[in-house]
């Protein structure tokens, strides 16, 4: 059985990335080397463990096995990935008893690139810390479970996001996991590197870093790194009592998830009644009431009560908002009283307008609706355009507003304001381009809440907005070190009007050559968004 | 009898999908005002020769002509007047079923006032009034049809396209979709649609067209096709499908329940 369900599981992948065509090839590609060269680097990391103290290098270890497990517990929701791949729902139909179907469920799981960079690291490790007495034997056995911990860890909150994903509400907000995890992994990461003063003596004498210790040892991944901490130090029995521990943790993890499974196999989905609608629903609320009753303000009331209401485009959104207010935080613009870092309010117009690379993405096969409706392309893109921009004026305007009042500098506010307008039209032009040179449909999740529906092309879907980003990165460069160099405050505000109108003339050309392209290839387009083409 | 104009024109039309030659060069006339059914096995070639008379799927060979308008020579004047309900019903199901139907008319440039006022009727109708405000994601399969119905009917067409309008639809729904094709032929509008039940293409429509392997093999009025008998009859004869299990899967009796 578990290696039928391997089989399966390639099989999978496989078709996966085939129906994705050259996109999922290239994005598989782009996978593999990902995966090893973070495999590969991190293994040679740990390498240096040998130079280390031993107390040290156990810390060390323990926080990457740390680093290891929150990866495999997270990643598939983060990345909403290929666990969809051996979802246990899709089995509960074959007469498969539980006990069969784990060793398989474990083996497919460890099959992929975040195997193989795990299994990279884990060697790493063990070359980094294993003694050279019999002992290594311990530590070669205490890599292998904290591997097997790892999955195990990875399957049980796979199983029970799953099972909670059974109803329509459950499953949105299972989607909103990803960005909720990720940004509470970089608070904590930021929390824990703003501690590091280099002027501090010794790092290790901090509140944070006992912390931290404590945490990672208390961890699943603890007892394995702890039992080649004491392997190294050639204490044999904590290390086979570490060991031990470990065991008793995979043995926890495994009970637990052997219930999980029994539970997803054995209860039915959630009801398929419809609930009660609200009355009065209204394309144009209260707050869209300004936007006309037309064919673009209809787009684009549409495009903003999508962005809240489809998990998908609100996880999309939540990820903006993350990549915008980062920077602000992570460079302490917020604690500084240098006028240029007002500048930083424009930061959510650059990454909204260079995240619009794909604007047809989310209405997948949908689209026929506006295609029925008489081919438009130009109101259709105006309407989503129209939509980011409003996105992106409360995310500058909260940021204008904080940074002014912070920094007493009014006179930002013309150059800031400019610059927030050229990144959006830089992006926007560039964005409607890629949109209809190289759409692809954001596959649904309605069945299955851990599936891209894009196997295989989750990098390359991310290329256009790279490129985009580094596209306007190139033409934003010159704008903004010349607003950081110039003094005068005149000549400032006559480069930011210079750069909005600069941005202008960019959305301008590349609108009109994604309307040029696209209108009459309404057809065509919607074939590249149909079921054909998701995976 | 006077022969009634042509509501659609397809001549030749042909697509191909790689190597499958999906549809092979369909010619069909389709009277005005008629309810004209489209029947054939699975792969038959229906759903690709809908989508490329509704201007959803270009061509490679061929013409479409609907209510005297050229599609793919201008698709926005024949888009105006046809509707249109594909199989594959993806709907912007985040909105609620009146801003779906809002959403619908204002794409079709309607007035806000006219939409409102249709919308209201057709929920009532279809019976949805009390889903209106209720996300279609939470519609039942048979309320997506009747929505979809109503958004394809909100701006009065000419010519209503209907693929599989009646498949994962509870009896109850399926008579008042019946009743509103109906209704919508009376006053002179013209539907086409794709079914495999072969019943309901005899009791809706009084034409009908059956392909196989993208070619009409039959076309004409339900009576003539039919030689006096059941359609399935004469369905099953000419896609060729006889007796193909035979003396096979006897091994099923052998099945321990």
């Amino acid at each position: 059985m578990a290696l039928v369900l391997v089989r399966l599981k390639l099989t999978l992948l496989r078709h996966g990335i085939a129906a994705s065509g050259t996109r999922g090839v290239v994005g598989a590609v782009l996978a593999a080397l990902a995966a090893v060269g973070t495999g590969v680097t991190a293994g040679l990391l740990l390498l240096f463990l040998r130079a280390m103290r031993p107390g040290d290098a156990t810390d060390a270890l323990a926080a990457a096995y740390a680093i290891v497990l929150v990866v495999w517990v997270f990643g598939p929701i983060v990345a909403a990935g290929s666990e969809g791949t051996l979802e246990p729902d899709r089995l509960a139909l074959f007469p498969l008893g539980i006990g069969r179907l784990m060793p398989g469920l474990l083996l497919a799981a460890l099959l992929g690139f975040g195997g193989v960079a795990t299994v990279l690291v884990l060697a790493g490790s063990v070359a980094g810390m294993a003694p050279a007495s019999p002992l290594v034997a311990v530590t070669v056995a205490a890599a292998a479970l904290e591997l097997c911990i790892c999955v195990t860890a990875g399957r049980l909150v796979a199983t029970l996001v799953s099972a909670a994903a059974r109803t329509r509400r459950w499953r949105d907000l299972a989607l909103l996991l990803g960005p909720v995890v990720a940004l509470g992994l970089n608070v904590a990461l930021q929390v824990v590197v703003r501690q590091v003063d280099p002027r501090a003596a010794d790092f290790r004498t901090t509140r944070t870093y006992a912390v931290v210790r404590t945490l990672t040892r208390v961890l699943p991944s603890g007892p394995p790194a702890m039992a080649i901490g004491f392997a190294r130090e050639g204490n044999v029995v904590a290390a086979l009592l570490a060991l031990a521990a470990g065991g008793g943790v995979l043995f926890v993890g495994i009970d637990l998830w052997h219930a999980a499974l029994q539970r997803v196999l054995t209860s039915g989905g959630g009801s398929g009644a419809a609930p009660p609608g609200r009355r009065g629903a209204d394309l144009f609320p209260a707050a869209l009431r300004f936007l006309p009753r037309t064919r673009v303000g209809a787009v684009a009331a549409k495009e903003l009560r999508l962005t809240w209401r489809d998990p998908r485009q609100r996880a999309a959104f939540f990820g903006v908002v993350f990549a915008s207010v980062v920077p602000l935080l992570s460079l302490r613009v917020l604690g500084s009283t240098d006028p240029h870092s007002v500048l930083f309010a424009a930061m959510p117009a650059y990454v909204v307008g260079s995240t619009a690379t794909n604007l047809y993405g989310f209405d997948g096969a949908a689209l026929w609706t506006n295609v029925a409706a008489g081919d438009d392309a130009r109101r259709d893109l105006l309407g989503k355009c129209v939509a980011r921009a409003l996105l992106a004026v409360p995310l500058v305007t909260v940021a204008l507003v904080g940074l002014v009042a912070r920094t007493h500098a009014p006179g930002e506010i013309v150059p800031t304001i400019g610059l927030a307008v050229a990144a959006l039209g830089v992006g926007l032009g560039a964005g409607t381009v890629a949109s209809v040179v190289a759409p692809f449909p954001v596959s649904d999740t309605r069945s299955n809440v851990f599936s891209s529906g894009n196997a295989g092309q989750g990098l390359s879907a991310a290329l256009p907005s790279l490129g985009v980003l580094a596209a306007g990165a190139v033409v934003l460069g010159p704008v903004v070190a010349a607003l950081v160099a110039l003094r005068d405050p005149v000549a400032r505000a006559a480069l930011g009007v210079a750069g909005a109108a600069a941005g202008a003339i960019v959305f301008i050309v590349g609108f009109g050559i994604a309307v040029r392209r696209s209108a009459p290839r309404q057809p065509e387009l919607l074939d590249a968004l149909g079921p054909r083409r998701t995976a | 009898m006077q022969e009634r104009a042509a509501a659609v024109e397809l001549r030749a039309l042909r697509k191909r999908y790689d190597a499958k030659l999906a549809v092979d060069g369909v010619d069909l006339s389709v009277p005005a005002g008629s309810f004209f059914g489209l029947v054939g096995p699975n792969g038959a070639g229906k759903t690709t020769t809908l989508k490329m008379a509704t201007g959803l799927l270009r061509p490679d060979e061929g013409t479409a002509v609907v209510a005297g308008i050229d599609v793919w020579a201008d698709p926005v004047a024949a888009k105006a007047r046809m509707g249109v309900l594909p199989e594959d019903l993806r709907l912007f199901d985040r909105l609620t079923g009146t801003e779906l139907l809002m959403y619908n008319g204002l794409l079709r440039s309607m007035p806000k006032p006219t939409i409102e006022s249709r919308t209201g009727d057709l929920l009532d109708v279809l019976g949805l009034s009390d889903a209106g405000g209720t996300m279609v994601v939470d519609y039942s399969q048979g309320m997506r049809k009747k929505i979809a119905l109503a958004a394809s009917l909100l701006h009065a067409p000419a010519v209503l396209f209907l693929d599989e309008p009646f498949e994962s639809v509870d009896p109850v729904s399926a008579r008042t979709i019946r009743e509103v094709l109906q209704r919508f032929t009376s006053g002179g509008g013209t539907v086409v649609f794709s079914s495999h039940v072969m019943e309901t293409v005899e009791r809706l429509c009084d034409r009908v067209a059956i392909l196989h392997a993208g070619r009409v093999v039959a076309a004409g009025a339900v009576d003539a096709v039919r030689r006096g008998r059941s359609l399935e009859d004469v369905f099953v004869e000419l896609v060729g499908a006889g007796q193909v299990v035979g003396g096979r899967l006897g091994w099923l009796s052998s099945s321990s329940g």
